[in-house]
């Protein structure tokens, strides 16, 4: 293996270790394995894939049935010294699974029971390789919900979400994964399966729950997690708001939840992304350019799509300025949910409040179009990169106050390399988090990545400027890596503390979250 | 070369740049918690062979049988897109390569079970029955059926027909199946109704037929539907407690047929009810006996099979489907019944009605 | 005057005129640190002379004591965002008079919290101020600055939440120092509310004045504050809570009425145990003597939280949650009882093994990595 040199004999004796831990059919080396296994979602991987670079492989998968089988196989690898990727479903944006150092995935979705569901306390344990969507139906059945919904509840897991600080698009209600957690069942680098006392609990720090909440697979593998579940709820109330100006919207949501208000969707849209979604009949302007790419983006002929994308994105300084030039009006949609008496005096809430900024009410059209197609815009990726196209997205937080400045200075900087857009859909009292969604071309597969890594590196270099996080959900990975000493200072010597503690052999995710 | 998985590239395309859309929606990759057969790593695989990326060799051939044909992808996703006819054509290039499976064409190519009950079926008629590979004891029971609800003079067809051949396509010999469609079309020659007793010919019948260029002219319908009006009201409450129903992928999600089974069902139970897996109708979970999965991985065919019916545990299964029922079956063992629906409401026929 | 010790003299240097008075083997030496710049070169000086530091705590032998009285100023407010940039040396009551007067509010600070400083809350992890409204004052940083124990400044952009790694900001919370010297903290302030109401009801025991504290949270409501208190053995358990009104929003103590019913205590009674319990926070005001003298601190999951409610004489429950609560025992338990009560699946404050056994050991390591070498390294 690359870590500890390639010496075959400690390989294979590793594998047969392996094999009578977890079982053969549970231990696999096969090239459709391996190659399954070398990357996530990141789309850098999918234009280096694109490209015809060949795939960063694990040395083997592992597929552990039981905690206790997890801990066995972390102390067989750190007795040998050998990587472990710890692997939800591989949905992570970032290149968080990238087997970078080789060695043994370790996919967790074997893992998968719902130990309990406690609907009095209002809590579930649940084992960390569920699949996100399948547990949301099981509690759905019970009347339950966590209220975790990230646009990839269909591909994640459990164990990925609180790796990675997931945010569900409900986040407004029932905050991020990080504020569902009572406690953690996890198995930390010594190979002992531990459980972090619950939060709330009294005692010394360091809080060991935020801790493992975030670590991506660097400090320990989660399990399990007893987590906060609500009772489904048994209203809802949808609504649409065009606000004049995207600040105006900004008001809209920081008042509503300044007053303490807890609606579960406030989604603002940008002028762009309004178009996009096309929120009522009269959205004009922006010039040819944008209705070529609106044409482009949306339903037509596929062969006349392809060419207009290309040719729209091809040119992504002349669109962001023609963008500049669109009206401001931004679309906010809005759910609130609870019973009756509480969805009805939320939804009445913001609307004494959008009326105050000049919104127009749109009904409950918006909201419930969002609502039923919630899912639905990944599905462009498919043919955005099949049109030569590439995409993502980059979300980042900040504070009411220096939101605007954010949203502008992150469009200044990625402008020249790609077309690019937000919305605003993750809001707190003292602030809110940008999401933006750009889009590029280039003529060759390495054209495209030479962009790629240009609007990534210009878009973070402004965050970081502004003075804002440059991750609210999408975690560090491998491809945030470069930023992180800049972001946390002296503030990483935290983190190397804690490392060689829970981490000793060193084998967990290296070089993820922080360089090694 | 690769003409057939050619054919697919959009196919393979979409599931290429997909981020995995519907990874919860894949029994397969659920039962064997593994990524590497997601609709979106088989697609990437087959699409990364087209390319000349990866080569078609034993271990890709091998991965590309890990499908059962459900179509819950399809149900999941935007495009619409068809994973297990892309597959299937993956699996063609490797028969044509050289790589056939053996335990796929044993199972594509296996035998009718036998059945005095098929045999005692008159040839041809206006409505003929194709039991495909439903066992003798189902036979007896549809059969019992279809004369309780009206169709006294249902027959078999003719030239030995008795399946619509539908298992060539996933063990990937297309030719093989257009020249068997044929041969099938004239045996149904002078139907009306085919009643199909599993829902997989009537699939093969209205879906992969046509594909292929071949149309039968004969209505096609699966037993349930046609016995499910002639008989309300001549079923009596039998069989005592709850059951799970489950709908068979190919009757449910393929051919949208979810309330005739269930209806003559409920009037089967005694004071029971019919309980639902928590993923249930479109979304219902999957036999895992499909495009002949169980021939190539049992283990794991198995598995799909429990983790179907693991919502609702202990209570007796119920499906409509003979080979989902059969393949239930051995996947529970003794630690679960499982009822054929055609055998359960044969058997609480009110035969006093008549 | 020169001290004739050079590290002190360095020390004054570094850290400005009035910083350190005295030699430091002196025990009424204090080391008055004003930000966190000047509490890095303190920190760093002492750290490479090989001087250990003790934080805002009783003299030891050979060791540095550095406080943090001066570094109480509030260094920007964010009024928009309702953020607070306070040095960690203020206290609770001078953090919220000086939001008050922009028309902000931490939410209710009780009255045994008002002479606390952040830093003390912090370190200690206190949990002094359970408040479903507004979260325990523990949580709600947006942002920290500390110096490490060699010196070294961390500090964190500002924003509500993030996906940058661990949590590193929770490392120094609860750690009594070890992890670092909390200097600033970025602090969520909300609109004062228009109106305050008092509720407090009476149930006949822990498990239906529990069930039906789950069921105001159940119904959404919110309490800015709120405490489940026994005062004669096996009478009855009440509940007293503080629902706040912000314009607009009059809905909390409505909705608490629907839910559990109208006040059962006396009002009058209700709101004088307001006006104890919340004194004002203007500096002028009196200094409120209720500090209450918590002996052991628990905390219990749903199910068994009555019964380790029922088993303490005294007993309060706090931060009610629907997976469970936070018992204050007036006196310190005996290690039966704290036994009893950790099988009943509590956990228990203790004053240092509260993390359980083996977190212990995890925490030592790594509090260990932190300090500064001792020479002999
Ligand atoms: C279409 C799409 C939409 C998305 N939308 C959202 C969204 O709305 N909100 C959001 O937050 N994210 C979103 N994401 C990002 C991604 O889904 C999340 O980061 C998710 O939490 C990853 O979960 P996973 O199970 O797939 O983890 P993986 O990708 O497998 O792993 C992610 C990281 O966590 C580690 N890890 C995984 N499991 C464990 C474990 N049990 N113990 C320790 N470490 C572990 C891995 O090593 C890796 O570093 C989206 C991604 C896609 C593709
Ligand atoms: S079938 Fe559809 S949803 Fe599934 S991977 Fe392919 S394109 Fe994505
Ligand atoms: S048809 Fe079923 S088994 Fe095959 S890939 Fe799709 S979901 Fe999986």
């Amino acid at each position: 293996m690359q870590h500890s040199g390639a010496r075959d004999s400690e390989t294979a004796a590793l594998l047969a270790g392996l094999r009578s831990d977890v079982g053969e059919a549970h231990v696999a080396t096969g090239a459709p394995d391996r190659d399954a296994y070398s990357r996530d979602l990141w789309p850098r991987s999918l234009l280096d894939q694109i490209a015809g670079d060949p795939p960063t492989l694990p040395d083997a998968v592992v597929w552990p049935g039981s905690v206790d089988e997890v801990a066995a196989v972390v102390r067989r690898c750190a007795a040998a010294r050998v990587p472990i990727v710890p692997f939800g479903a591989g949905s992570g944006v970032c290149g968080g699974t990238r087997p970078t150092h080789g060695g043994i995935v370790v996919d967790l979705k074997r893992l998968k029971r719902l130990r309990r569901v406690d609907a009095e306390a209002g809590v579930i344990e649940v084992e960390g390789g569920f699949v996100g969507e399948l547990l949301e139906r099981r509690l759905e059945a019970e009347g339950l919900t966590l209220g975790h919904f990230p646009s990839s509840i269909i591909c994640s897991t459990v164990g990925g979400w609180l790796a990675g600080r997931s945010a569900g698009q409900l986040s407004s209600r029932y905050g991020k994964i990080e504020d569902m957690v009572v406690d953690l069942e996890v198995v930390t680098g010594d190979g002992r399966v531990r459980r972090t006392p619950p939060a709330g609990a009294p005692g010394a720090g360091p809080d060991w729950n935020q801790i493992f909440v975030g670590s991506e697979g660097t400090l320990g593998i989660i399990t399990a997690a007893t987590l906060r579940v609500h009772p489904q709820p048994t209203a809802r109330r949808f609504r649409g708001w065009m606000v004049p100006t995207p600040e105006a919207g900004f008001e809209v949501m920081r008042r509503t939840l300044q007053e303490g208000w807890r609606p579960s969707v406030l989604r603002l849209y940008d002028p762009l992304d309004t178009v996009m979604v096309g929120s009522g009949p009269e959205e004009k302007g922006g010039g040819r350019s944008l209705g070529r790419l609106k044409e482009a983006l949306g339903e037509g002929a596929p062969a006349l799509k392809r060419r207009a994308t290309v040719a729209a994105l091809s040119v992504p300084g002349l669109i962001n300025r023609a963008v500049k030039a669109l009206p401001q009006r931004s679309l906010l949609v809005t759910m609130c949910e609870g019973d009756e008496a509480e969805a009805g005096a939320t939804d009445e809430a913001i609307a004494r409040i959008a009326r105050t900024v000049g919104g127009r009410d749109l009904g409950e059209g918006p909201g419930r179009k969002w609502y039923a197609h919630r899912y639905d815009v990944s599905f462009k990726q498919s043919k955005m990169y099949r049109s030569g196209a590439f995409v993502d997205t980059m979300e980042v937080a900040t504070t009411w106050t220096k939101l605007a400045e954010l949203y502008e200075a992150v469009r200044e900087a990625v402008a020249p390399h790609v077309l690019i857009m937000a919305h605003f859909s993750h809001a707190y009292p003292g602030g809110c988090s940008i999401y933006f969604t750009f889009a590029g071309t280039g003529r060759t597969p390495e054209e495209m990545k030479a962009r790629y890594d240009a609007a990534w590196r210009a878009g973070q270099d402004a965050v970081i400027a502004q003075g804002a996080v440059i991750a609210h959900h999408h975690g560090v990975g491998l491809s945030r890596v470069p930023y992180m000493d800049r972001v946390h200072g002296e503030a990483r010597r935290w983190f190397d503390a804690l490392k060689p503690v829970l981490d000793p052999a060193g084998i967990f995710n290296p070089g993820k979250v922080f360089s090694e | 070369m690769l003409r057939r998985l050619g054919e697919q590239r959009t196919a393979l395309e979409l599931c290429t740049y997909c981020p995995k859309l519907c990874r919860f929606a894949c029994p397969v990759a659920t039962a064997e918690a593994r990524e590497t057969v997601t609709p979106w790593a088989l697609m990437t695989r087959a699409h990364q062979v087209l390319q000349g990326r990866t080569p078609l060799d034993a271990a890709t051939a091998q991965i590309w049988e890990h499908c059962t044909g459900c179509l819950r992808c399809q149900r999941n996703c935007r495009h619409d897109n068809d994973p297990p006819m892309a597959l299937y054509a993956a699996r063609a290039e490797a028969v044509a390569a050289g790589l056939a499976s053996p335990a796929l064409t044993a199972w594509a190519e296996a035998p009718r079970p036998s059945s005095r009950a098929f045999e005692a079926l008159p040839e041809g008629g206006e409505v003929v029955v194709l039991p495909g590979h439903a066992a003798d004891e189902v036979v007896a029971a549809s059969v019992k059926l279809l004369r309780f609800a009206g169709f006294a003079a249902a027959g078999r067809p003719a030239r030995g027909v008795w399946h619509a051949a539908g298992r060539l396509l996933p063990a990937g010999r297309p030719g093989l199946f257009e020249g068997a469609a044929r041969q099938v079309l004239r045996g149904l020659e002078g139907a009306r109704l085919v009643v199909c007793l599993d829902p997989e010919d009537a699939v093969t019948l209205t879906r992969d037929y046509p594909r292929h260029g071949v149309s039968v002219a004969a209505a096609v319908r699966h037993l349930s539907e046609v016995v499910d009006e002639p008989l309300r009201g001549r079923v009596r409450p039998v069989l005592e407690g709850d059951v799970l129903y489950l709908d068979a992928c190919r009757l449910g999600r393929q051919l949208g047929v979810y309330d005739p089974p269930r209806r003559l069902l409920a009037a089967a139970l005694a004071g029971g009810r019919i309980r639902e897996a928590v993923m249930n109708r479109d979304q219902g979970g999957c036999c895992g006996a499909g495009a002949g999965f169980a021939a190539t991985n049992p283990g794991a065919a198995a598995d799909v099979a429990r983790e179907a019916a693991a919502d609702v545990p202990e209570i007796p299964v119920v499906t409509a489907g003979p080979t989902c029922a059969a393949h239930l079956r051995r996947a529970h063992g003794d630690t679960r019944t499982v009822h054929d629906w055609a055998v359960l409401v044969a058997g609480a026929l009110n035969e006093e009605l008549r | 005057m020169n001290s004739g010790d050079p590290l002190v003299e360095r020390l004054r240097w570094q850290l400005g005129p009035g910083t350190v008075d005295g030699p430091l083997a002196d025990e009424r030496c204090r080391v008055r640190v004003d930000g966190t710049a000047t509490a890095a070169r303190a920190l760093r000086l002492l750290a490479d002379a090989g001087v250990p530091v003790v934080i805002e705590g009783e003299p030891a032998a050979g060791a540095a004591v550095l406080t943090v009285e001066r570094m109480n100023a509030l260094l920007g407010l964010d009024a928009e965002s309702g953020v607070a940039h306070v040095q960690a040396g203020c206290t609770w009551r001078r953090v919220e008079w000086l939001l008050r007067r922009r028309g902000l509010t931490l939410g209710p600070l009780p009255a045994w919290l008002l002479e606390r400083t952040v830093l003390e809350s912090f370190a200690t992890n206190d949990r002094l101020r359970p408040s479903p409204r507004y979260g325990q004052l523990t949580d709600g940083a947006l942002a920290f600055a500390a110096v490490l124990p060699r010196g070294g400044i961390a500090r964190s952009s500002v924003a509500p939440r993030r996906s940058t790694g661990p949590d590193l900001g929770r490392v120094p919370v609860g750690a009594r120092h070890r992890g670092g010297l909390l200097t600033e903290v970025h602090l969520q302030a909300w609109p004062a509310p228009e109106a305050r109401a008092w509720r407090a009801i009476e149930r006949p025991d822990w498990s239906s004045a529990l069930a039906a504290a789950v069921a105001v949270l159940r119904a959404g409501v919110q309490p800015a504050w709120w405490r489940l208190d026994r005062p004669r053995p096996r009478g009855p358990v009440r509940i007293w809570a503080s629902l706040v009104e912000t314009a607009g929003n009059e809905r909390p103590a409505t909705r608490f009425d629907a839910v559990v019913g109208g006040a059962g205590i006396d009002a009058a009674e209700v709101e004088a145990a307001a006006a104890a319990l919340f004194p004002p926070v203007s500096p002028d005001a009196p200094r409120a003597a209720t500090t209450p003298a918590f002996g052991t601190v628990a905390w219990a999951p749903r199910a068994t939280l009555p019964a380790v409610a029922a088993a303490v004489e005294g007993a309060e429950v706090w931060d009610v949650a629907p997976e469970g609560g936070t018992v204050y025992a007036p006196a310190p338990l005996d290690e039966l009882q704290v036994r009893r009560l950790r099988d009943l699946g509590a956990h228990i404050d203790t004053g240092g093994d509260e993390g359980g056994d083996e977190w212990q050991p995890l925490a030592e390591a790594v509090f260990a990595r932190l300090a500064p070498r001792t020479s002999s390294e």
